[in-house]
């Protein structure tokens, strides 16, 4: 090991007579490892990250039973398939909405409170939808009327396709952002 | 000697020792590696003398981490993470009798052991504001771990897949998302896209498995050598103040003159109590097993009640009490205005008095902080915001009356849902007021006009009931006195 031995004295010579050689050396050894860091690391914070700017859009049609199971006047919770979910998901693929025929039209709600996520149960007599984690009350439209809740639940398409009821599935939404006194 | 001597003298043990004086293997490690007197260098530096039981915390949480990195590394052996298969996976591991089950119940134990240990470690540190001169970033990396330690618990939870599991981590991202622009990217980035799906486990189980603990391994490592640094805090004497320009000589003075070898002199009531508390953890888990799970992580069962693990439940109050109006404001604010509280605390208050005699807004802040989380987590557990759901119909004889408007009024007080928030005779929920003795309170008109116009967390009922069952639910809420 005595060729890499280096004795105080030419050490210190080395630090003052080459100072441009030492520098290229940091350089060099600074700059490749940021190379070789950045090289692996961007396809590893992209695949990271990537899940954190995706933007799930309105996810299509899917059939949720037939006339015959929404009598007017009825509200019936219904099971359909996240929009985009992987079928290896197991049951985390389900989401739920609330669907009402009424003369004249529907109206299908999205099982997620406003306020912080939780499913909503929807009360027979009433026709109030109350949630179980912080205690948010629906009207029958889906308009927030008590508890923390500050903004409508969502409401999501239906269509009549011959005797095949259809709902326009949507990813769940982030609660818009609302600040106290603001429109919600 | 001056602290950068001590650490030169630390670092540069000189060869001294020999082989003779270890024996022949522990020579040849000592010689190979010099870990030998490095190590008796640790375990004999001196420690002030009068540090007594109070300063076991620390130590006993670095116990608990110990313990939940083994019976972690152990879980992951049988939790397979994938959103089909993890919650059957953990059945199996929570079968009664196995020793799988009994790891389980170590881990959870072990977590509330954690949290626990830490909690009354903060409090001691900032009681005898042990975080002054030379020790802020002992102080600051313990603030890190504190969150990080909360992260785990919560990403722990989160790991069981079962169906509070899974809402509780759609209740954690909805809460990230309220943070203005940066929001909806960490709600994202935490369930691994828009909603939850496949790769929402395996993300969580990468967070709680691999990162947030090599960050633990590389704070702890910090933290710990700043101890050895700085040396243990001394307890504080009442007129003793910390001033930073003679803080160092005077503590190696003291300690010189009357500390003792950390090892076995200080050393011994920590390992007692942390050994005490494994034991205590282990008596747990054998008795109670691992902790049950709720119903299977489907969506599509919407029953769910789903709650935090007890060291989060006063949060979860909080979420349901705040005025409805500036819960957006708290949930980000609050906790934004508690990091930087306690990051900055060392940085304005390094110096002065160190006894809590001498700092009693300190003593009041701990006292408040204590009373306000105790009182929440007991509201968490009782839970009077929540819809009573299953409250039956009130009974003939609790109704007590044959006039037929007063009988159909009480099916309304049911069918119509008041009975989830209110109780006559011990029957339904608590989240408003109790209505059982409310007709000697309120006059027909008060009650028709509450009714329709509702309150706060009250649907008002207008539109709902029809001028006539108005008119019998006021007659049967008449009765009631």
């Amino acid at each position: 090991m005595s060729d890499t031995h280096v004795s105080p004295e030419t050490a210190g010579q080395d630090e003052t007579r080459e100072p441009s050689r030492r520098k290229l050396l940091i350089g060099l050894s600074l700059g490749s490892g940021a190379l070789a860091a950045a090289a692996a690391g961007y396809p590893v914070a992209k695949a990271v990250l990537d899940p954190a700017f995706q933007k799930g859009g309105r996810g299509g049609w899917q059939r949720i039973g037939t006339l015959a199971d929404f009598p007017t006047g009825k509200t019936v919770l219904v099971t359909f398939i996240r929009p985009g979910a992987r079928s290896y998901g197991g049951d985390i693929k389900k989401d739920t909405a609330y669907v009402t025929r009424r003369p004249g039209d529907w109206l299908a709600l999205h099982n997620v409170c406003m306020h912080l996520g939780c499913p909503v149960r929807h009360q027979e007599g009433s026709g109030l939808y109350f949630c179980p984690c912080h205690g948010g009350v629906y009207d029958a439209e889906g308009v927030n009327v008590a508890g923390p809740p500050r903004i409508p639940l969502q409401r999501l398409g239906v269509r009549v396709q011959g005797q095949e009821v259809q709902l326009q599935s949507a990813a769940m939404p982030l609660p818009t952002l609302t600040w106290p006194g603001g429109e919600s | 000697m001056s602290d950068q001597a001590r650490i030169d003298e630390a670092n540069n043990t000189p060869p001294a020792v020999t082989e003779k004086h270890y024996g022949l293997f522990l020579g040849w490690i000592e010689d190979r590696t010099g870990l030998i007197s490095r190590l008796n260098a640790v375990a004999g530096h001196r420690v002030p003398r009068r540090s007594r039981w109070a300063f076991v915390f620390g130590s006993a949480t670095l116990f608990a981490f110990i313990l939940q990195v083994v019976t972690g590394i152990t879980l992951a052996m049988f939790f397979e993470p994938s959103s089909a298969t993890a919650y059957q996976s953990l059945q199996r591991i929570s079968t009664p009798g196995t020793a799988e089950a009994v790891v389980r119940g170590l881990h959870y134990f072990g977590a509330s052991l954690m949290v626990v240990m830490m909690g009354i470690h903060l409090i001691r540190v900032y009681l005898t504001a042990a975080y002054k001169y030379p020790r802020e970033m002992q102080w600051i990396s313990g603030v890190v771990m504190l969150f990080l330690v909360l992260a785990m618990a919560f990403t722990g939870q989160t790991l069981r897949w079962d169906q509070t599991a899974v809402w509780s981590v759609v209740v954690g991202a909805e809460q990230a998302s309220r943070f203005p622009w940066l929001g909806p990217i960490l709600a994202r980035f935490l369930m691994a896209g828009d909603t939850l799906n496949a790769a929402t486990l395996s993300r969580l189980y990468a967070l709680h498995t691999y990162w947030f603990p090599a960050l633990l391994f590389g704070l702890i490592g910090l933290h710990v050598f700043l101890v050895l640094r700085n040396g243990i805090s001394e307890p504080p004497v009442p007129g003793r103040r910390v001033d930073p320009r003679t803080y160092k000589q005077q503590y190696q003075a003291r300690v010189r003159r009357d500390g003792v070898p950390f090892w076995p002199d200080a050393a011994w009531r920590d390992t007692v109590f942390g050994s005490a508390l494994i034991l205590l953890t282990v008596f747990l888990a054998w008795k109670f097993g691992a902790p049950a799970l709720s119903k299977p992580p489907d969506p599509s069962l919407i029953n769910a009640d789903p709650k935090p693990d007890w060291y989060l439940i006063w949060y979860f109050s909080i979420l349901a009490l705040w005025p409805y109006g500036i819960t957006n404001l708290m949930i980000i604010l609050a906790p934004l205005l508690a990091i930087a509280g306690l990051i900055l605390l060392p940085l304005v208050s390094n110096k002065g008095e160190r006894a809590p005699s001498r700092r009693p807004w300190a003593i009041g802040i701990v006292i408040v902080a204590i009373g306000m989380i105790f009182s929440l987590t007991l509201l968490g557990y009782r839970e009077p915001w929540l819809p009573r759901f299953a409250a039956p119909p009130l009974t003939a004889q609790q109704v007590n009356s044959t006039v037929p408007s007063v009988v159909r009024g009480a099916a309304l007080f049911h069918d119509q849902s008041c009975i989830l928030c209110h109780r006559i005779d011990g029957q339904g929920g608590i989240r408003g007021p109790n209505l059982s003795e409310i007709g000697e309170r309120l006059t027909r008109d008060q009650l028709s006009w509450r009714i329709q116009n509702g309150a706060a967390s009250m649907p008002p009922y207008a539109g709902v009931l029809t001028t006539d069952q108005l008119r019998d639910l006021v007659n049967f809420l008449e009765t009631r006195h």
